[in-house]
């Protein structure tokens, strides 16, 4: 057990790879916090981390919201009095072509995705620094490194959150706090569910999800859809002892699925 | 003469490099509408170039854009290029940097680039051919310490614009974006006055840029983004260029990086 008695945050840990980086946390032996905007999943989760034998709590939080955040790390320290591991994951998206795309699309993707990750990690950050040591983990995207239509401003705030890894990484590092990011390729999550439906409606002439899904397998080389599992053992690594070294980067999860599309 | 027919809108022309930019195309032949967030400036360099005006453009307020948008349209007749200079930092540890000085930084960067390709892309859709650069920074790749909202900021913009290019290819627009090496005076004074802290000491200034030739970069600068828009570049789209190569973490081109 590389995280015993560890104390872990994951935000949008209700669902999807969040909810598996959770529960793999609390496999590898830590108590987690399972932080998501719906209460109800999040109360879920954190069953299973206690049929697991660890302590966990749910929390709601909707990370645009500083109060929801500082609250989150209140509630945690009143419970298990530190913080070593932050898995800051709670993301967003949508599909639009810029041409047509509200503004209110892009405020959400940026505010979800980018600021979400600047005050999750922040808060986190406060608390660490006074115990001198801590990992952080955000979650960023294979679009934090290439591009794709109809995902500008998704890509915009995944682009966003790899280099503010980056500067944070370089501000923390005095403190032995580590920061990194995770770039997940195509995973089986239901935000692709609602992807690869856009996707199809996108291109219509009869496509279906199931085409897309494919067509996304196809993409990787490794001849699969990833599982959350997948980036969740990632995760793990980073926030282990294993990782001790390595801090800024951004690590691809993608299958081998070049980032440039 | 490059760009003798050709149309372009430079924003936020407060700094050195957009005023080299604004140079070489008014010497390339291409009539301009220059635009800050402070008119004086803005009229100022338009006064010494040949077909420019001047314009006071708020990059944080889209329908300042459209305005502009407007006005070159119905001055020139079209609009090939839109080139973005709008660049704000804050040299401050994450740890202090407050929710009000992130928004104000994501958005004068990143959120105007949304604002300004959006507004161009009509007229250039409609006209087959137009150019959208961004320019962002090294930062964008080295990410520094104390500049994380700058460095997500510009990183975005770079994100924004891959994705885009993928959006127009086919209707012969190109989207680039280039990564100066330095910060400017400019922008730290400008980040300071709009996030409303005290001007930024001498010495950052300096930390941040003791490799690089700041009398010639801006010019090379000029004369890459010159090369992109003239009928030479035509085919190159997609990509975030760097000039100065002295250093893996610092100094990439962004094209490159995709893979790493």
């Amino acid at each position: 057990m590389r995280l015993e008695n560890k104390i872990a945050i994951v935000t949008g840990a209700g669902r999807g790879i969040g909810k598996a980086i959770a529960l793999a946390l609390a496999k590898d032996g830590a108590n987690v916090v399972v932080s998501d905007i719906n209460l109800k999943e999040a109360n879920q989760v954190a069953k299973e981390i206690e049929t697991l034998g660890q302590k966990s709590l749910a929390i709601k939080t909707d990370v645009t919201n500083k109060k929801d955040v500082d609250d989150l790390i209140k509630k945690t320290l009143e419970k298990f009095s530190s913080l070593d591991i932050m898995v800051s994951n709670a993301g967003v998206s949508s599909m639009e072509y810029v041409i047509d795309m509200p503004e209110e699309k892009w405020d959400f993707n940026m505010d979800v995705n980018l600021k979400g990750t600047f005050l999750v990690t922040q808060a986190a950050a406060q608390q660490m620094i006074k115990q001198q040591k801590g990992k952080i983990i955000c979650t960023a995207s294979m679009a934090g490194k290439g591009g794709v239509a109809t995902q500008a401003h998704y890509n915009a705030s995944k682009h966003g959150v790899v280099a503010y890894v980056k500067s944070l990484a370089q501000e923390l590092a005095p403190y032995g706090i580590n920061v990194n990011s995770i770039c997940p390729g195509s995973i089986k999550t239901s935000m692709q569910d609602r992807e690869v439906q856009w996707s199809a409606q996108i291109r219509g002439a009869g496509a279906t999800a199931e085409d897309i899904r494919e067509e996304m397998a196809n993409f990787t080389p490794l001849g699969r859809i990833g599982l959350p599992e997948d980036v969740a053992k990632v995760v793990v690594f980073l926030a282990s002892d294993d990782a001790a070294f390595m801090t800024g980067q951004a690590i691809n999860v993608t299958g081998g699925q070049i980032n440039t599309l | 003469m490059k760009l003798s027919d050709k149309t372009a809108i430079v924003f936020s022309c407060n700094g050195l490099i957009a005023q080299e930019i604004c140079k070489k195309l008014s010497n390339e032949g291409c009539k301009l509408v220059i635009t800050d967030l402070k008119k004086e400036q803005a009229d100022k360099l338009a006064l010494e170039l040949k077909n420019a005006i001047g314009m006071g453009v708020d990059v944080r307020i889209e329908k300042k854009i459209e305005e502009a948008i407007d006005v070159a349209i119905e001055k020139f007749s079209k609009i090939d290029f839109v080139i973005n200079c709008s660049r704000i930092s804050l040299f401050k540890e994450t740890i202090e940097l407050t929710e009000s000085e992130w928004d104000t930084i994501v958005d004068f960067n990143a959120k105007s680039m949304y604002y300004i390709a959006k507004a161009a892309l009509k007229n250039m859709m409609d006209n087959n051919y137009g150019m959208i650069l961004g320019v962002a920074s090294k930062t964008a790749i080295s990410g520094p310490a104390n500049l994380s909202a700058y460095s997500a900021s510009m990183n975005a913009s770079i994100g924004f614009l891959r994705s885009l290019s993928c959006e127009v290819r086919n209707n012969n627009i190109r989207v680039n974006a280039i990564c100066p090496g330095y910060i400017e005076h400019e922008e730290l004074e400008l980040g300071a006055e709009l996030t409303g802290n005290e001007p930024p000491d001498e010495g950052i200034y300096i930390q941040f840029s003791p490799l690089i030739n700041i009398a010639s970069e801006p010019k090379a600068l000029a004369n890459l983004i010159a090369f992109l828009a003239s009928k030479e570049g035509e085919f190159v789209t997609g990509q975030a260029y760097s000039l100065w190569e002295d250093d893996l973490t610092c100094y990439r081109n962004l094209g490159q990086m995709a893979e790493l």
